[in-house]
């Protein structure tokens, strides 16, 4: 009978500890901003600047809205993530940007938010990548054939990204965070000169006291039903008075949002649709109502 | 030889002594069965048979312990045509209709070695057994043999190794004691990226009483923790070189971590009176008390986030171009094609960091997150299907005479299943906002539609919080059965038949924004009267042949997981929810001549009015959708064949067979609700004015081989066995999609006419097709998207034993049992269609073309290979 107590009291005692101790998994939580993000590094290897790639491949964008050319060698320069895709509104492109100049980085894929916030700083080799127009604009990326048979220039491949666009560091309080703060007299006066186009679309601005209708005079920023061929609709934000174009993608997060009534300050990346301006929201959070 | 026993009424419910080591086939059988009882790498619930005793069915006796891997089962029926008892008493899980045998019985194997077969027709004294047959499990203590039996087993299967003991006093003093429990582990299983941490323990203690009354008790538990795999598409395999390639699994921080961990835990008891009221009648009643957890992790994402899944579409090299087109003769990539497809090739063989989750980039996002004082992006949830149940069973047995026996029983169960997720982990971030990505989406972050649980509108979920959905589903079953069993010279005849009520009912424990009204609190009850009858003639010619003949017809209520169109938000049932018609009939010849003798069954059996639900996202509506087939119709047919030829004593050969077919005979009603909107159920198709319908006609029923054979040769001498088997697998079919089957979604034709006048049309097979008449409101004809059929299948078997008698009635037995010993890693057993369509739609200028996506669901289902070479070594030691 003790042999028998013994061999129940063993096992009981055994399995006891191993069902309250089987269970338990210990997954340590990485702390990935320390590596990534506690400091920026500064950027080494650079064979260039933002402001001399955007003038050197000047006659590639502005004469033409679907011209490219490949990179054959090392072309390496620094900048400053200052709007991405974070609420779907811009969709496969950050937007990158050193001093008073800015690029368009397309990217085949979705959710760059995450890997590219704002204030990331990145250096771009544009080996094996290509430098065009995008609409007038300059944008780093790869031609693709429209289902139309059309030549365009889209995004590098996603994972040709991770060597290309390399995460060195993030400064949320870097200088190329800060919107350019501007207005109807800037922008009406800009426009005037190509050069000025170039050298400020595209760019990260706010303006102060403006106006948003919805399309169609809608109450929210965008309805599914209204969007065109882009997956966008055209609402208008008003400046000074002035009509502008403020393209809203259907499919942003946000897109169903009400739109605030009144006057509002509004961050958006400027950008050109021909000769004109348009604005882009990055996110919801870029309208706030004004003081 | 005469060999054929005509059927004499006993008592003979005597179940196997599982610690009792007998002679030569016992022997043979206790030597072999630990490996079958406890392999988990199939099914759980086929395991359940593997070592069940078919004395008189030479079929399911060997079919059930040879095939499990192949995922056959007995006329390819769904396991939840299957009846498994425990002391008599149902344990189907009555929300599935499927038991899994695993979660209760892991590492159990010496509590659960004491199983009777159970077949449809024949008589039992347990209980009313289902159309698939079945088996009880005899978990009385004073079945376990005294003694002890310390168990050490090696494999490289689902675990790595398990120790067992067990103890049992036998009777004394009217006492019996039991006790077994054991551990099994794997740090990484044979797949790479899971893992399995299990114990178990089993106690029993049986009091007899007297010769008349006995009452015994038995608590099972078992915790687990097993990470899981995945299947995936051919390409993911090809670009991972290898086809155990598992992408539920990816580093943290330097250790491998899996997106999907299985929790189960089922504490359970039984508590069985035995009443023998004299030699011939006896009453046995069962309460059975289950708690069971099951949960599963998964990682979940706010919106615009990454899909975090590793074989996600949007990563495959196939996404940039249509491959397959340009393979079979359509256009060629261009150069920058090319070259994408190639980074994104080169990027999944660079490394295997870059084809596995990426933990720390989840964390990195974050922790960025939460520095901005937002929330998780990613987090991992546990979604749980609890349940807490009685079971009780009272079951009859008089025998009046050599010729005629009654039984009648009584079954109850009260089940209160919890439907809920829980946060388990929010990846280093602080809180999440409970509302529906999708929705939000549609209506916009701060509309009532986006809020999960309008009650704590965008309540912020912490670990271990219960978000998302929360919801019981309560489930009530009683059924009266009978069987009457009467022999008379070369005949017996058996008539078996019940009568069953279940009431369904969900409770909504969460006000949802999509569905205010109808998502919290009770649903109401719906109520099935159901039941059957089934007869079975047994003619004896003589000692050598026998036949029987059998049918039945069978009411059955739907099972709950099937009764509501979209149970995780609202309480609407699926229209016209009603019994399930079975009518089933087979013949059987069994012969014994000299030293051969076999078994050859013909079977038929047609199910109507069944219901199937598929849960998916409709990427065209982009909402998480249900599709509710009803109506539908089966039929299975087929041979099955058993053959042995003993040699001597010592030397026999078997072959078994089974050839069948198992198709929808109908084309099924549809009804499809978007989970993440307000809008009803649909189940009409508005362009052509008609029933919504799916092309089910001629499907096969997935993934089950409607061939399988195999042949065997058994040797023993002094106390060694040897058992070599070869099985062959053929014309096993893929779970098709009933949404790419839709009317609605298949393309639609309009006839035409060749010179002759004739209609003509022509279809790609790999969509299917279907063809109405001018006025767009008749179904003329149709063509259904092709059914993939896996290549056919071979796998030899070995296993060797060795038992070992020592001084002082101490034994030893030694097994090795080889899988797959040819290494065949190109078998296909298991895969499914995805729901997603190759084509989207796009809306300009107010009208709508379809458009074709570069990356082709038709031509990547998700599938799973066959284990490759693996072993078991398992040392029992009694003492």
């Amino acid at each position: 009978m003790k042999k028998n107590i013994f061999y129940v009291l063993s096992v009981v005692a055994g399995l006891t500890f191993t069902l309250t101790s089987c269970n338990k998994f210990d997954y340590s939580e990485p702390d990935m901003l320390h590596d990534v993000y506690n400091s920026d590094t500064e950027a080494t290897g650079t064979t260039t600047t933002l402001a001399q790639v955007k003038e050197d491949y000047r006659v590639f964008v502005t004469e033409n809205q679907h011209r490219w050319q490949k990179v054959e060698e090392d072309v390496i320069f620094d900048g400053y993530v200052c709007a991405n895709d974070i609420s779907g509104n811009l969709y496969q492109a950050i937007y990158v940007r050193k001093g008073d100049d800015a690029i368009v980085v397309g990217i085949n894929d979705n959710s760059l938010w995450t890997t590219y916030p704002v204030g990331t700083h990145v250096v771009i080799n544009l080996k094996d990548l290509y430098v065009g127009s995008y609409g007038y604009m300059m944008k780093i990326g790869m031609p693709y054939t429209t289902s139309g048979g059309n030549a365009r220039l889209g995004g590098m491949p996603k994972f040709k990204a991770k060597d290309a666009v390399k995460v060195i560091g993030q400064d949320e309080t870097a200088p190329e965070t800060v919107p350019v703060e501007v207005n109807s007299q800037w922008l009406e006066a800009k426009k005037k000169d190509t050069n000025e186009m170039h050298q400020w679309s595209p760019m990260l601005v706010s303006v102060k006291n403006a106006t948003i209708k919805g399309y169609n005079g809608r109450a929210v920023y965008a309805v599914y039903e209204d969007r065109d061929a882009g997956n966008g609709v055209n609402d208008v934000i008003t400046v000074d008075g002035k009509n502008y174009t403020l393209r809203q993608s259907a499919l942003a997060s946000f897109s169903a949002d009400t739109i605030p009534t009144g006057p509002v300050d509004v961050i958006a990346v400027l950008t050109r649709y021909g000769n004109d301006w348009q604005f882009s929201l990055r996110e919801a959070k870029d309208v706030i109502p004004a003081e | 030889m005469p060999f054929l026993s005509v059927p004499v009424l006993s008592m003979a419910q005597t179940p196997t002594d599982s610690l009792a080591g007998k002679e030569n086939e016992d022997l043979e059988s206790f030597v072999f069965s630990d490996y079958e009882i406890d392999d988990e790498s199939t099914t759980s619930s086929q395991t359940a048979t593997s070592l069940a005793n078919y004395n008189d069915d030479a079929f399911l006796s060997k079919t059930n312990f040879r095939f499990g891997h192949s995922y056959y089962s007995p006329h390819n029926y769904d396991q939840m045509y299957r009846s498994n008892t425990i002391n008599g008493a149902n344990v189907n899980d009555v929300e599935s209709g499927v038991f899994r045998f695993s979660s209760l019985f892991g590492g159990l194997s010496d509590a659960s070695r004491n199983q009777q077969g159970l077949t449809v027709y024949e008589q039992n004294a347990l209980n009313y057994v289902d159309i698939g047959g079945g088996s009880d499990v005899n978990v009385r203590a004073s079945q376990f043999a005294a003694g002890n039996k310390a168990t050490l087993s090696l494999t490289n299967r689902n675990y790595i190794g398990r120790v067992m003991f067990t103890h049992a006093t036998g009777i004394r003093n009217g006492w019996a004691f039991a006790l077994t429990g054991g551990v099994r582990y794997g740090e990484e299983g044979n797949m790479k990226g899971t893992y399995m941490k299990s114990a178990s323990l089993f106690l029993g203690a049986e009091r007899i009483f007297n010769k008349h009354h006995s009452l015994s008790l038995s608590l099972i538990a078992q915790p687990t923790d097993q990470a899981t795999s995945s299947w995936t598409t051919e390409e993911a395999y090809w670009l991972a070189n290898s086809h155990y390639y598992n992408p539920f699994w990816g580093w943290q921080n330097g250790k491998k971590r899996s997106s999907r961990v299985r929790k189960t835990f089922e504490p359970t008891a039984f508590l069985t009176w035995d009443w023998t009221l004299d030699d011939n009648t006896k009453l046995t009643t069962t309460n059975i008390f289950r708690y069971a957890k099951y949960g599963q992790t998964y990682i979940n994402r706010t919106n615009n986030a990454a899909d975090p899944r590793p074989d996600y579409y949007h990563y495959m090299p196939s996404s940039i171009f249509d491959i397959y087109g340009a393979m079979n003769g359509g256009t060629a990539p261009n150069d920058w094609e090319y070259y994408e497809w190639q980074n994104y090739v080169d990027y999944w063989q660079a490394s295997e960091h870059n084809r596995q989750i990426d933990w720390d980039k989840m964390y990195m996002i974050n922790q960025n997150s939460v520095k901005d004082g937002g929330e998780a992006v990613y987090f991992l949830e546990e979604s749980h299907n609890d349940q807490l149940a009685w079971n009780f069973a009272s079951t009859f047995d008089k025998i009046f005479n050599a010729r005629n026996r009654l039984n009648v029983g009584l079954n109850l169960n009260h089940t209160t299943a919890m439907h809920y997720k829980t946060m388990a982990d929010l990846l280093g971030a602080n809180f999440h906002t409970d509302i529906d990505r999708f929705a939000s989406s549609d209506y916009g972050m701060n509309s009532a539609e986006a809020q999960n649980d309008l009650d704590n509108p965008n309540k912020q979920i912490r670990k271990n919080d219960k978000f998302g959905y929360n919801y019981n589903i309560l489930i009530n079953k009683a059924q009266i059965w009978s069987s009457y069993t009467y022999t008379y010279d070369n005949l017996s005849l058996v008539f078996s038949g019940n009568v069953n009520g279940t009431t369904i009912e969900r409770d909504g424990k969460m006000r949802s924004g999509r569905s205010p009204e109808h998502s919290k609190g009770r649903s109401g009850a719906a109520k099935f009267l159901s039941g059957g009858m089934k007869a079975q003639l047994g003619y004896t010619v003589n000692a050598h042949h026998r036949f029987h003949f059998s049918a039945g017809y069978e009411m059955r209520p739907p099972i709950s997981n099937h009764a509501f169109l979209d149970p995780q938000i609202k309480n609407d049932y699926v229209p016209d929810l009603t019994n399930e018609q079975v009518f089933h009939a087979d013949i059987t010849y069994k012969f014994g001549v000299g030293k051969f003798n076999g078994q050859l069954r013909g079977y038929f059996t047609q199910f109507s009015n069944q219901v199937e639900q598929t849960q998916f996202f409709d990427d065209i509506e982009e909402k998480y959708s249900y599709l509710t087939m009803t109506g539908i119709q089966k039929r299975h047919y087929g041979g099955e064949l058993a053959l042995e030829y003993r040699f001597n004593s010592n030397l026999s050969a078997d072959f078994v067979g089974a050839y069948g077919d198992a198709y929808y005979a109908n084309n099924a009603n549809a009804i499809i609700i978007y989970d993440n909107a307000t809008t009803p159920a649909n189940g009409w198709d508005q362009t052509h004015k008609m029933p919504l319908k799916v092309i089910t006609k001629d499907m096969k029923v997935g993934c089950t081989p409607l061939t399988a054979l195999s042949l065997g040769v058994k040797y023993n001498i002094s106390n060694w066995f040897f058992e070599a088997r070869g099985n062959y697998y053929d014309r096993s079919y893929i779970y098709f999609s009933p949404y790419l089957r839709l009317t609605d979604v298949m393309p639609n034709v309009n006839m035409t006419y060749n010179q002759m006048g004739e209609p003509q049309w022509d279809v790609n097979p790999m969509r299917g097709g279907v063809l109405y008449d001018e006025t767009g409101q008749n179904i003329v004809d149709y063509v259904a998207k092709k059914q993939q059929k896996f290549d056919d299948a071979f796998m030899v078997d070995l296993s060797i034993g060795k038992f070992i008698r020592l001084n002082k009635g101490r034994t030893m037995s030694i097994n090795l049992n080889l899988t797959n010993i040819t290494n065949n890693t190109n078998m296909v057993l298991r895969g499914r269609e995805e729901n997603r369509s190759d084509y989207f739609d796009v809306e300009k200028y107010q009208k709508t073309t379809q458009k074709v996506k570069q990356y082709k669901f038709g031509y990547n289902p998700k599938i799973a290979y066959a284990y490759p070479f693996n072993a078991f070594l398992n040392v029992n030691y009694k003492f």
